[in-house]
């Protein structure tokens, strides 16, 4: 209704008997929606505590790590300035400006006057850089902010790393506001969310080094532990929030005439090259850029149904499984919850009423006077909702396999939404600069993923196209679809136990799944030993096979274009083979074959 | 040693079976029973997240409007803007919203040093950005910022105030002592979608510049637009004595403390012949100079 009906930017005086009404319908809405959860526990507890593959989020935190990294990198040539008392601010200023009752409670010579003043200080905006912002101590601070987001994205002590990265990038931000952009916004965000998350527990050295102990003390291999889903919910809520939010703000009049993103991409303060302009007037000129910004706005306001869909996907799946929660409620229970549904759709038709009769002066192409929008408007809440529900039932039942396709796959599923996101921000870094705004919002993307999805990718990235696929087809999709296994990379093993349990170390690298084990002498005892891929005539070891293994495990991918630089290559070989294959002892009544 | 058949179970299982992880069963509801604290630990946790998502809906909320008291209930009744603020959740996303601008605007920064001579310092996007812009400049952002932010532009006039003269002291900068610095927004219309399809596009640099002077403040006059003596301690230069004629005179922010409260208050010195620093106003404010098409910084 809303992507229909555009509110006007003009807001208009509400009556404050009105404001009344608007007031307590939303706050008996609120009240009502907490009252549903009261009465059906069980699906509070299905979306916020049921346990989920940490590697999705695991995956997340990589991402975002290395965008928080960029962001601190960034801001290092500005830390001066934006920081220290050798720039904007001198520290006693900045203190007065944003450090809330920090400016008060604290003084420079005399410190606080009680020891729990330090309390409601740090509660309202508390960074270190109030007490001294002099540049060493300012780069001090950025500098162990830059260490421990490393830490963070590497996944050791991510518990703790985490946290420690949270707050010095607190430290940072609260000096002073003045810098901030929608990226850094989105940045803290995140962070705050995937410091109460578990992200640590896969794609982390804390999980390899976890599976590392128990395999050199001859224990089975540890398991991926499941997580508890509710951050990641919470993530990809604040995702669906600021998209919508977004969409709901853009209430001008260029982006209904099909103009803002020309404008937006004209802007000075953007743009990358001056000469792009005549690009974007051609686009204009194709209506590439007015269809562009009409599909932008319904994106971002319709992008609550990705959740809606990725909700819809669990329960149909859970219940084809029979452990749906909601089936094992008593009927009095559902029933008093569908009667707090209906009130809660009563309060939300008034409440559309007052928006429609405000805010809203025209619907689609028709001009309607204040009652009648507001009327429609009310209707339209009390009748969608049974309306699509009945609908959706109804085509479950006589189509199920279409259905779950065409609507839970295509029109509510990932691929069409978070594709879309994916051109949107594409278009936004390709025409304009605005920073990491693009990388900080496409990470939590990877939290949407599924397990399935990310064995796919694994599986899509371990593989290449099938060489039987004529050339025609060679340029087609066919080539991603069509996939043959890419030649393994033979790893020697010797036969004591010692050596095989050496060998499973690498394994948790093998992401791709390119890695086979020979149970053959190694060419080159107690040292890693192997025959890269396509590569029959001879076996490598050490720095060699290092370097082999740099291109096939993504964890080693940021350093493999510099596996072909001469020299470097030796290094990145050596730091390579040392980590995925650290020398363990052997067990006392075991012969070492030896040591690297 | 480990018999043969022995290390070749140990090879399957360590080297040919898939890595162990936990799974749900497929007959497993993904939610187990509360065991142990989690009695007490889930509901504390349910409240949390229902708080969470409570408070960054009540502060997305339009602060005019039908939700204006909602938003007030939650964000003030309910300590929601509190808990944002602490857990740095306080969010806006107005990106190009309402609009985007159909205006360049700059915020130009001169300095007139004390022969009269005024320097363009260059920090504004127009004469500051080289072109490809491949890496971001924090400095666009602050500049924009200067140009929707009035209260920002005593702030950065001191801060260049401070460094022109922190410089000039090191010896690193040749000039004159800086008497003011002078804002000028310097701006152009975007050329409708019409007019730039009729010209086949446009060269940003050559549409008509539009300049007027929206602030001018004197570095004698503004607080901490002095080197204080923190930095000329830190640079070994001679520190201002306390007791100093106008324009010798580190005029500071004024903070109460607990212990100045204690202590009878804040002592708001001003140094003979200063203006207040409330009354140093803009000197000249809207007046307007029309330059040519492609005029980059001049002189004003």
């Amino acid at each position: 209704m809303i992507a229909v009906a555009r509110p006007t930017a003009v807001v208009a005086t509400v009556a404050s008997v009105d404001l009344t009404v608007a007031t307590a319908l939303l706050v008996a809405l609120l009240v009502l929606v907490g009252l549903f959860f009261c009465v059906r526990r069980d699906l509070w507890a299905r979306l916020w505590f049921a346990r989920c593959d940490p590697r999705p989020l695991g995956l997340f935190r990589v991402g975002f790590g290395v965008v928080v990294l960029w962001t601190l990198i960034d801001l290092l040539p500005f830390a001066r300035f934006l920081f220290s008392d050798e720039g904007l601010w001198l520290t006693k200023h900045a203190r007065m400006r944003y450090g809330g009752a920090l400016a008060h409670l604290w003084d420079p010579q005399h410190g606080f006057e009680h020891a729990y003043d330090l309390l409601p200080a740090l509660w309202r905006s508390f960074s270190l850089l109030h007490f001294r912002s002099d540049p060493p101590f300012v780069f001090a601070i950025l500098i162990l902010a830059i260490l421990s987001a490393a830490l963070m994205t590497l996944g050791v002590r991510t518990r703790v790393t985490t946290v420690v990265t949270w707050v010095l990038v607190d430290t940072l931000y609260r000096h002073n506001l003045v810098f901030y952009s929608g990226a850094d916004t989105a940045m803290r965000v995140f962070l705050f969310l995937g410091m109460l998350s578990r992200w640590g527990e896969a794609y982390s050295l804390d999980a390899w080094r976890r599976y590392r102990r128990a395999v050199v003390a001859g224990e089975p291999p540890p398991p991926r532990r499941l997580i508890p889903s509710w951050t990641t919910h919470l993530m990809m809520l604040q995702l669906v929030i600021i998209y919508c939010t977004s969409g709901l703000l853009k209430t001008g009049a260029s982006w209904r005439d099909g103009t803002a993103l020309y404008y937006a991409a004209s802007l000075e303060h953007f743009i990358r090259f001056p000469e792009q302009i005549i690009v974007v007037t051609w686009l204009q000129r194709l209506w590439i850029l007015p269809i562009g910004a009409r599909v932008t706005l319904l994106w971002e306001l319709l992008f609550p149904l990705a959740i809606l869909g990725s909700a819809l996907r669990v329960y149909e799946d859970e219940r084809a499984r029979g452990v749906w929660v909601g089936d094992a409620q008593a009927r009095p229970v559902r029933i008093a919850s569908y009667v707090i549904l209906s009130l809660a759709l009563v309060c939300g038709a008034g409440l559309a009423y007052l928006i429609g009769y405000y805010y809203i002066q025209k619907v689609a192409w028709w001009h309607f006077n204040r009652p009648s929008t507001g009327a429609l408007c009310s209707l339209t809440v009390l009748g969608l909702p049974p309306l699509a529900i009945a609908v959706y039932r109804w085509l479950r039942r006589a189509q199920p396999e279409r259905t779950r396709r065409v609507l839970l796959g295509g029109v509510l599923g990932r691929r069409l939404w978070l594709g879309c996101g994916l051109l949107f921000h594409l278009g936004i870094e390709i025409l304009l600069n605005v920073g990491i705004f693009v990388q900080v919002m496409i990470a939590p993307y990877l939290v949407w993923l599924s397990s399935d999805d990310l064995e796919r990718v694994w599986w899509w990235l371990g593989t290449r196209p099938d060489p039987e696929l004529s050339w025609r087809q060679r340029l087609s999709l066919a080539r991603l679809r069509r996939r043959a296994p890419r030649p393994p990379c033979q790893i020697y093993v010797g036969d004591a136990e010692h050596d095989l349990r050496r060998a499973a170390l690498l394994r948790p690298w093998d992401l791709c799944g390119r890695l086979v084990f020979v149970r053959e002498r190694s060419p080159t005892p107690g040292a890693l030993s192997l025959r890269g891929p396509g590569d029959p005539a001879r076996a490598r070891a050490g720095a060699r096979a290092g370097i082999v293994l740099a291109r096939l495990f993504p964890a080693f991918w940021p350093l493999a274009p510099l596996t072909w630089v001469p020299l470097l290559r030796w290094l990145v070989g050596w730091f390579v083979q040392r980590v995925v294959y650290p020398p363990i002892a052997a067990a006392a009544d075991e012969p070492m074959t030896a040591e690297p | 040693m480990a018999a043969p058949d022995e290390t070749s179970a140990t090879a399957r299982r360590l080297l040919e079976a898939p890595l162990p992880a936990e799974r749900l069963a497929p007959d497993a509801s993904p939610v187990s029973p509360p065991r142990g604290w989690q009695v007490y630990t889930r509901p504390l946790l349910g409240l949390f997240i229902a708080y969470h998502l409570l408070a960054v809906i009540g502060h997305l909320l339009p602060g005019r409007g039908l939700a204006e008291q909602v938003g007030q209930i939650v964000g003030r009744g309910l300590g929601g803007d509190r808990y944002l603020r602490l857990s740095s959740n306080i969010q806006t996303w107005k990106m190009f919203a309402p609009n985007p601008h159909r205006r360049n605007i700059h915020m130009r920064v001169l300095v007139e040093d004390a022969s009269g001579q005024r320097w363009n310092l260059r920090h504004d996007v127009r004469t500051r950005r080289r072109f490809p812009y491949l890496f971001y400049d924090r400095f666009g952002k602050l500049n924009r910022r200067l140009t929707q932010d009035p209260a920002m532009l005593p702030v950065y006039a001191a801060w260049v105030c401070r460094d022109w003269e922190l410089q000039r002291m090191r010896g690193l900068l040749d000039r004159e002592p800086a008497e003011r610095v002078v804002f000028v927004n310097v701006s152009n219309q975007i050329p409708p979608p019409a007019r730039a399809i009729e010209t086949n596009g446009y060269h940003p640099r050559q549409l008509r510049l539009r300049h007027r002077i929206v602030g001018e403040h004197a570095c004698a006059e503004l607080p901490h637009g002095q080197v204080p003596n923190v930095l000329r301690v830190r640079y070994g230069l001679p520190r201002k004595t306390a007791r100093g004629g106008p324009g010798d005179r580190f005029i500071d922010v004024p903070l109460e403390t607990w212990w100045t409260r204690a202590h009878g208050g804040v002592r708001r010195r001003r140094p003979r012949g200063v203006t207040p620093p409330a009354v140093a106003r803009p000197r000249a404010h809207g007046t307007t100079t029309v330059s040519g098409p492609g005029e980059e910084d001049g002189s004003l």
